[in-house]
Order: C-alpha cells, then structure tokens, then sequence
C-alpha cells in the first residue's frame, strides 16, 4: 500500500500492561518518522533523596518500596553494596536462601507478565480478562505458578508483597530446611507449569525482526547470574561494579522523567531476558537449557518479540534451581551476620527479572547514608525500547492504523518495562562563577 | 468476612487501603495486597463475603467513601489508577472468566489525594479511613454491605 504523504498520528495515552505510567507518541509523514517519544510521566521519585541521612539497615526497606513487583531485586542491590563496605560475607546457605527468594521474584514477575500482560498481544487479545474467555486453563495455570513465587516470598521474604525479612548480612529470622521442604511439591507441579508455557509461547508467530544492541548482564563463573556478579556485554565490557561510572552515564532528557543510560562513547545498550540469555545462556539449568533449545532458540537470540519465550525459560531455570537448591540446603548457623558500621562507599548489583540494577551509595563512620544512586533496568532500557520502534515502524507502515498501534505496544511490552522503578530526578547542580 | 487492604506501604494515600486493613484486625479476618490480580484471586476464591479497600481516583473530595458491588457494578479501570499494569477491576474480570469470584464482593473506595511517597496519609483520607472503619465493622456486627 502506498502510504503517500499523509500524516499520521499513534498516539497512546496511557500504556496498558505495563508497570506504571507511559505513553507513546509517534508522527509518520509518508514513510518518514518525524517524531517519536516513549515516555515515562510516573510522578517522580525520591528515593535516592530519601536514603540521605538515613542508617545503612534501613537501605534494603526503603528501597524495596520503589516496586511492588521487583522489592527483592532492591533489597539485594542494597545489601550487596553495604555488605561491601562493611566486608561482610553472609556465606553459602544464607546466600542460598536470597537466590531462592530471587528467583521467587522472578518467577512472579516472569509468570505475570508472560502470561497475563504480553500472551494477550501475541493470541490477538485485547486484554488478559478477553484471553481469559477462551484460555481459561492457560491463565489458572499462570496465576497458580505466580502463586508458587508468592508463597516461597511469604515463607523467606516474611510476607507476600514487600518483604520484610531480608537484611544487611542476611535475613532476621531464617526459614528453616523443614520449611522450605514444604514447597517441593508445589514445586514439581510449578516446573511442569513452566515447561508447559515455553511450549504454549514457542508456538506464537513471530515477526522477522531482530535488534543490534549491545547487551549487558551480570556473569558469575558458577551460576546464571542473577543475586551478584561481573558486568559484562556483548561488546567486551567486563568490569567490576564500582567501576560503574567509568562505562556507563547517564543523561536526563527533557521529554520524560526518566533518566537515559549509555554505553560512554557508544550509545545504548539492553539489559534483561534477551542480554542475560544471549551472554550467559550455556548457565542456564539443564531442564532450561533443554526447553530452550525445543522452543527453537538460538544461542543468540536477538529478537525482542521472542524475549516471552526467553522469560518462559528463565522461569523453568528458577524453578528448578530452586529445587536444586533445596536438595543441598542446609540451616545457616545464624540468620544475619552483623559488624560495625565504617565509612566508605559501596556499589551493589543484582539482576531484576528486567534487567541489570545498580545501586550506590556512601555512608559515614556511623552507618549513616550520605549518598544514594539508583540506576533502574527500565531507565536502560529506555533508549533500545525508542531504537526498536524506530527500526520497526517503517516495516509495518503499510498495516492499518490499529495494528500498527498494537504492534508498537507490543514492541514496547517485549522489554516489561517497569517505569515505577525508572523514573527519577537528576540532582543537578549549577556552579556559577 | 474477609478484608483485603489494596495499596502500597509508602505511596501517600495509597496506604490507606492498608491502614483500614490494620484497624480491622481483631474485628475479622484481613489481608494486604498491592491489589495485583493473581494475589487477590488467590486470597479469595475460597471466600463467602469479601471487602477490598482502596485508594480512588474519581470525581469525589479526598477522604470520601464510595461503596460498589463488584458482582453487579462493571467500573472501568484507568490503568493510571493502579501503579501496576493490572488492578482489582482487572481482577474481577479475569476471576469471573476462570469462575473463581468470592460469594459477595464489595469495594470501600476512599477518595485520594496525592500518591507521592513518603508523605503519609492527608487529613481527609485519614477521617475518611476511620469512616470506613466504621462502616465495615457494621457490616461485620451483621449489617448489610448492600
């Protein structure tokens, strides 16, 4: 179809199934993109403002109040950075007990999303509530396996939403190998759930499109990095976290609340499913790997409409690693390690079920938060999200106007971003001379 | 019955859903909930009569009460209103789809004033918490929520 020179207009408000508030702003004149914003006008948050002043404890509470789907992903950037100032290391079955309620998180967010806010997009759906009409069984299957994360973050985490439970060095009161076992069964019937969702997502149709980002993830030499590790990317980058500012900046940009990151002296770069599968996939759980590798991924996978089928994989990781887990886990001899506070500064990172999140922070010689930085997987994303609508635009601009809207949507859904957590101020500060 | 409090724990008046929930304790069974549809569904599915209360967005003055029968009433969401991609309207709708609605349902909607976090409950909202209170614990002693 010959689209001429006429003017068209996409504009969504507000994005749905999302996490927060964003809209979509996009002018086509003939086959010329003349304009587009994805933009985030969540109410700002001053989290970083409100650490100040603040004792190091509290940093894993505080924070943990930014997202109501990705607390613990917080609360272990947080503990990660004050344990490094402090020299604390909270050994092997504490450690245990904070990847089991990881990927407890991830399994929520990860079931949430695949199969309530983006299967929609894929079956020709507008909305969870129509899917659910003719895929009752499919969405009764989610909403249990969802459960299952939510009930491992009750047991750890001390209540389902929010935890409460975990510390810097550990956690106030540890749950106990007894306990734990009490989930297996629920467990085994969770990793069934999640192998049949890769099956069901493998079989959605994909558009032919695939992205040049440059990917970064956390690695660790032992596991799928998700509680700490190296950041590493698919264009060489390996470093450690506190050399953060040395790769990385970010930019305020006027259009949104959120700021922009890039790679110093290259550009953009995605953080998530698709960065964590591509560079450290061979770490996957075997079941995970095996179910990857029938849902027909490759290696390298570098099409964003395939991340559901990646987050569905990473669920079958979680689940069965946990149980995995949960075969070797032994009582840690105390639930938290605790020394005196000391002055320094410490940078913490964690993989959320979006994406790489960093956090930093200074603290002086009584433990007291002097500085805060927060850098959120969405506000990294943000950038990659705009580059993939660009280059999409132009492939779909002989479809009708509504599937084009959809398909934008559904382009900005493949990264599930969460602009609760990306939205926040740059402190800015103006030396006169 | 059981009393679900909808909201966050530092949003402003978005705690108020869980401020109701605390002062209830006791009084019936209660629970808090960001108000994400898999966590209400799983709370009461097995339930007769249940009660969510929840910060609102609508036309009314901060602090007052709007009482819907979820069952009955179809109130359209704005994605706005909910800081998660899908909220308790949601919810309904995807548990009457998969036939998991509670016997009874009904929301105490309190009418918001700012969500920005760290502020605490305003005045209003806080008088109108208390009116809820009120209003629930009737419902409890045997009064009718219709």
């Amino acid at each position: 179809m010959h689209t001429g020179d006429r003017r068209r207009t996409f504009h969504t408000e507000e994005l749905t199934r999302v996490e927060g508030s964003g809209s979509l702003d996009v002018v086509v004149v003939g086959d010329e993109i003349v304009d587009l914003d994805f933009r985030m006008f969540e109410a700002p948050r001053f989290y970083e403002a409100i650490l100040r002043g603040r004792s190091y404890l509290e940093a894993p509470d505080i924070t943990a109040r930014i997202c109501g789907i990705c607390p613990v992903a917080h609360q272990t950037s947080a503990a990660n950075a004050m344990e490094r100032i402090l020299a604390i290391d909270p050994g092997p079955s504490l450690r245990d007990l904070r990847h089991i309620l990881y990927l407890a998180e991830w399994i929520e967010s990860h079931a949430l999303h695949v199969s309530l806010l983006h299967a929609p997009d894929f079956l020709g759906y507008p909305s969870a509530i129509a899917m659910a009409a003719d895929f009752g069984d499919e969405v009764s299957r989610a909403l249990r396996l969802k459960q299952a994360g939510n009930s491992l973050m009750a047991l750890i985490g001390g209540r389902e939403i929010h935890p409460v439970n975990p510390r810097v060095g550990g956690f106030w009161k540890a749950p106990t190998r007894r306990e734990l076992h009490r989930m297996a069964a629920e467990l085994e019937w969770a990793l069934d759930a999640a192998l049949d969702t890769v099956r069901l997502v493998a079989g959605f149709s994909f558009p032919d499109f695939e992205v040049g980002h440059e990917f970064v993830a956390l690695h660790s030499p032992d596991e799928y990095a998700v509680l700490d590790g190296r950041i590493r990317s698919s264009a060489g980058v390996d470093i450690d976290a506190r050399e953060w500012d040395e790769v990385f900046v970010e930019e305020q940009v006027a259009r949104s609340n959120a700021l922009h990151a890039r790679v110093r002296g290259r550009g953009a770069y995605l953080t998530g499913p698709l960065a964590r599968y591509t560079l450290n996939g061979e770490q996957l759980h075997p079941v995970a790997r095996s179910a990857a590798r029938s849902a027909g991924l490759d290696t390298t996978e570098r099409n964003p409409f395939k991340s559901i089928v990646v987050r569905s994989v990473e669920i079958v990781h979680a689940v069965a690693t946990i149980l995995d887990i949960l075969d070797r886990f032994v009582d840690p001899p105390v639930s938290y390690l605790e020394v005196p506070p000391r002055a320094g500064e410490g940078h913490g990172v964690s993989e959320a079920p979006r994406g790489l999140l960093y956090h930093r922070y200074v603290l002086d010689d009584e433990g007291t938060i002097t500085d805060a930085r927060i850098v959120a997987p969405t506000s990294q994303n943000q950038l990659p999200i705009e580059q993939d609508l660009r280059r999409l635009l132009p492939t779909i601009l002989d479809q009708p106007d509504h599937l084009i809207r959809s398909r934008l949507e559904q382009a900005v859904r493949n990264h599930d971003p969460c602009i609760s957590c990306a939205a926040h101020f740059l402190d800015l500060r103006i030396d006169r001379r | 019955m059981l009393v679900i409090g909808i909201g966050s724990p530092d949003g402003g008046d978005d705690t108020v859903g869980w401020t109701v929930a605390a002062a209830l304790e006791g009084i019936c069974d209660t629970a808090l909930s960001t108000g994400e549809p898999a966590e209400l569904i799983e709370r009461w599915r097995h339930r007769d009569r249940v009660v969510l209360v929840d910060a609102v967005r609508g036309e009314g003055s901060p602090g007052e009460i709007t009482v819907v029968d979820l069952l009955s009433a179809r109130p359209a969401s704005r994605p706005a209103s909910s800081s998660h991609g899908l909220g308790p309207i949601e919810a309904v709708g995807l548990a009457r789809a998969i036939d998991r609605l509670p016997g009874s349902l009904t929301l105490v909607g309190i009418e918001a004033r700012t969500f920005a976090p760290g502020t605490g409950l305003s005045p209003a909202v806080e008088r109108g918490a208390a009116r809820a209170v009120e209003v629930i614990s009737g419902w409890v002693a045997g009064g009718d929520p219709e």
